[in-house]
This record gives structure tokens, sequence and C-alpha cells, in this order.
């Protein structure tokens, strides 16, 4: 018995140890989380930004990896009106990884594959809650 | 039956002790950790305090900055500083600084490689892991500040207003403490970047594109640097990256390993942490060196 109630105890300890190191404040910023569909297709990879349309608002995004995108509350966003944008480069440039790049680099350049209605020019916008979504899912198509 | 007298302890004040001694050690190694890790940000805002200093010197002695770099492949400022930071043997050893391919070797062949192929302390941030992406040549972890916008200083990159830089694309363009309008305990000088690991090219300084870091995306962003090729793309966590585009410019995030923020020198020497949580305004701000925003310095 006494064995047992130590071992217990042990367990509550270890438990307040590890616990203690999480729940750090999020200043609040709340995740967002969800899915990125490029003609009906998970977006292979990518990366999504969220641009505040209101006051308050922070600047966050994250990449997109086989059409999931997790961004948690650490970096995520506050409540509010958002302008979505969804970028994923082409992937048309090499280079030898052997060599040393030379001026190659500034001159070719990969194309942009996300039509600029879903970019530059965004017309997608979100509401995101007081508790953030994780449900998210957008839709956009090549240019 | 003897009672027994003998002098000993049972299991279960063994398994008390151990468990005690388990939770002082379990106390004691994430304080360790931090105390060296501490150390190491110490250590690294020390070499930048270094940096600052040496700038400060060369327009001692150019009356300008100097130059960021020469195009890709004909030297960075990391060559020019050799002299400021008692490695003058090292600078007089880099040649065709500003050169072409007629007049000599680029940063990575020749007698250059001299000097591209060695890890310098002074440049190198304890906190991070060191790499050579290429042969011999090295990464390292000080960048100069190239403004709110691309490596290319773009004049508008998807609605960021460029609003000049203390360090500029034109070697030939001589800027000087004049230029800093800002003022220059409010305009970054030199920032922290991040190795990239295996073939990535992130803190290659010798190389032109990698030279610099811009404010366009935040202290250690959770959004990608733009690399001109996924062949140097490695994201490791901490340090995503993407492929340049048109619309993403060839641009590299100020990170670090430290937790929370980065360090960075500003124009007037002095070393400053910046957190994760600076509202990209104000990093935005901190990096531009004319362009006349109303913002506070965080305490």
């Amino acid at each position: 018995m006494g064995s047992l109630k130590c071992v217990s105890w042990c367990g509550v300890l270890a438990a307040t140890l590890v616990l203690s190191g999480c729940g750090g404040s999020t200043d609040g910023r709340v995740p967002v989380a969800g899915e990125v569909m490029l003609s009906g297709q998970p977006l292979d990879r990518g990366s999504i930004e969220f641009h505040p349309l209101g006051e308050g608002g922070v600047i966050t995004g994250g990449m997109i990896v086989d059409g999931k995108f997790d961004i948690d509350a650490e970096q995520g966003a506050k409540p509010g009106k958002y302008e979505v944008r969804v970028f994923s480069s082409g992937e048309a440039v090499e280079a030898d990884p052997d060599q040393a790049p030379g001026p190659e680099a500034e001159t070719q350049i990969n194309a942009e594959r996300i039509a600029a209605k879903y970019n530059i020019d965004s017309e997608l916008e979100v509401e995101i809650g007081a508790n953030g979504d994780r449900g998210l899912r957008f839709e956009v198509a090549g240019p | 039956m003897k009672s027994s007298k003998r002098f000993g302890f049972t299991l279960v004040e063994l398994l008390v002790v151990i468990a005690i001694i388990g939770v002082m050690v379990g106390l004691l190694l994430p304080a360790v950790q931090a105390a060296r890790e501490a150390a190491r940000r110490m250590q690294c805002s020390n070499n930048m305090k270094q940096l600052g200093l040496a700038m400060h010197n060369y327009h001692d002695t150019f009356n300008r900055f100097p130059a960021a770099r020469s195009a890709c492949c004909w030297g960075t400022w990391n060559a020019l500083i050799m002299p400021f930071i008692e490695q003058t043997a090292v600078g007089d050893l880099y040649v065709n600084w500003g050169g072409t391919d007629a007049t000599g070797p680029r940063y990575g062949a020749g007698q250059n490689l001299l000097v591209t192929g060695v890890r310098y302390p002074a440049f190198s941030c304890p906190s991070d892991t060191e790499n050579t992406p290429i042969g011999t040549m090295t990464n390292h972890n000080y960048a100069v500040n190239f403004g709110n916008t691309s490596s290319t200083q773009v004049a508008n990159l998807n609605g960021i207003i460029f609003g000049q830089a203390p360090f500029s694309t034109d070697r030939m363009k001589k800027i000087g403490f004049r230029d800093i309008v800002d003022g220059t305990s409010n305009t970054l000088l030199v920032g922290e970047v991040r190795q990239g690991q295996g073939r990535d090219l992130r803190g290659f300084t010798w190389w032109g594109d990698a030279a610099q870091f811009t404010s366009y995306l935040g202290i250690n962003s959770p959004l990608p640097d733009r690399i001109y090729t996924l062949t140097y793309c490695n994201p490791v966590p901490g340090m995503p990256c993407d492929a340049t585009t048109a619309e993403n410019p060839t641009m590299f995030a100020s990170r670090s390993r430290h937790p929370g923020g980065v360090n960075a020198t500003l124009a007037d020497g002095s070393v400053r942490f910046y957190s994760n949580s600076l509202e990209l305004f104000v990093w935005q701000a901190l990096s531009t060196a004319a362009a006349g925003e109303v913002f506070e310095q965080p305490q």
C-alpha cells in the first residue's frame, strides 16, 4: 500500500512539473486551421496569409501541406475579419546543389500557381471567431 | 525470530528518495539549459555589438557603410568588414570584390575559397547549428538590413512601400549616417538569420542574395522565406521556405534559435532583443531608414 501511495504521489508531482511548462499566454490570439483545395484537389504545397481588415488584427499565416494548414494559438489570429491570400510557387527553376549559385539566380523565376484573385488581389474573406476556427475551407483556382 | 535492529532502509524509503532526486533534477535541468542558452545569446549579441562597432569604424574610414553585395557573386559586406574585426589578413586574401568573371574568381572559386571556406566565430551565433551547404563554404548568422520589402528592394511589395534602408542592392550607392533620417536609434543595421541546414542556402552570406534580411516577413515568421529555387530550400521547424515568384520575390526574415525573438544591432551601435510578438508595423518601421513612421520602441 505504502509504495502504491508513493507511486501515485510521484505521478502527481511529475504531472505538475510537466504541465507547469504549458499554458503560456497567447496574447488574445486564437488558432486557425483548415483546408485549401486547388480545382477540387487538396493543394499539395503552398502558404496561406491572413491580413486583418479591421482594427486590432494581426497578420498571420502558415504553410499548406497536402491541402491542410494549422496555425496554433501562439502564432494565430486575433478574432476579427481577415483577407485571405493563398500562394503556391511553381518548381520550374532548378539548380545544381554542388555549385555555388551564380547570376542565373536573378533572372529565373518560378510562376505562381494560384490566380491573383486568391492572393495579391484577394477576394477571399473570413471572419475568425472568439475561439478561433479549425474547420476553414477555401477553394482556389489556377490563373 | 530476532527482532531486526539492522541499519538499513525499506524499498518505500528508497523509492521516495529516488522520486525526490528525480523531481530536483527535473527542476534543475531546464534551468541549467536556460542558463546555457542565455550565455549563448549573450555571446551572440556581443558578436552583433562588434559588427555594429565595425560598421561605425568602416564609416569613419570610408564615410559610408560597407556595400552590401556586388550582384550575386563578387563579394558581400562580410569580406569588406574583415579589416574592422581584426581579420585584415583574411580581408586582403579576398580578391575580385566588385569585379566580373573577366577580372577574377567568384566568391566560391580560386583564392576566394580560402576565405569563404572558413568558419568565422565573429559571424556565428552559438545558439545555432553550423552548416556548410556547398563544399567547404560556410553559412553564417548575421545579415544586413535591406528594408521592408524584398532582397531586390522593390518599391511596392503587395502594398508595403519601400522606406529606404541602410544597405542597398547597388554597391555604388553611398549610404551613410546622413541617410538614416529616421534616426540611428530607430533603424536596424544588422539582424540575425538562421543557418539553413543541408543544402539550404539561408545564411549563406558570401552570396549576394543571402547577405541580407528584410522585414516584409515578421520576426521568426510562420510564413516562408523565399529562395530562387526549391533545390536550396530545406524547411526545418521554425524555418519555412518556398521558391521565389513574381508575387513573392526572394526575401529572408530575421530568425533565431533564441526562445521568443531575435537580437538586432541598431545603427547607433546598440544591440536589442526583439520579441516574436512585436507588431509587424513596428518591425518594419525599425527596418526602414527614411520612411518617417511614428512608433515606439518596445521596452
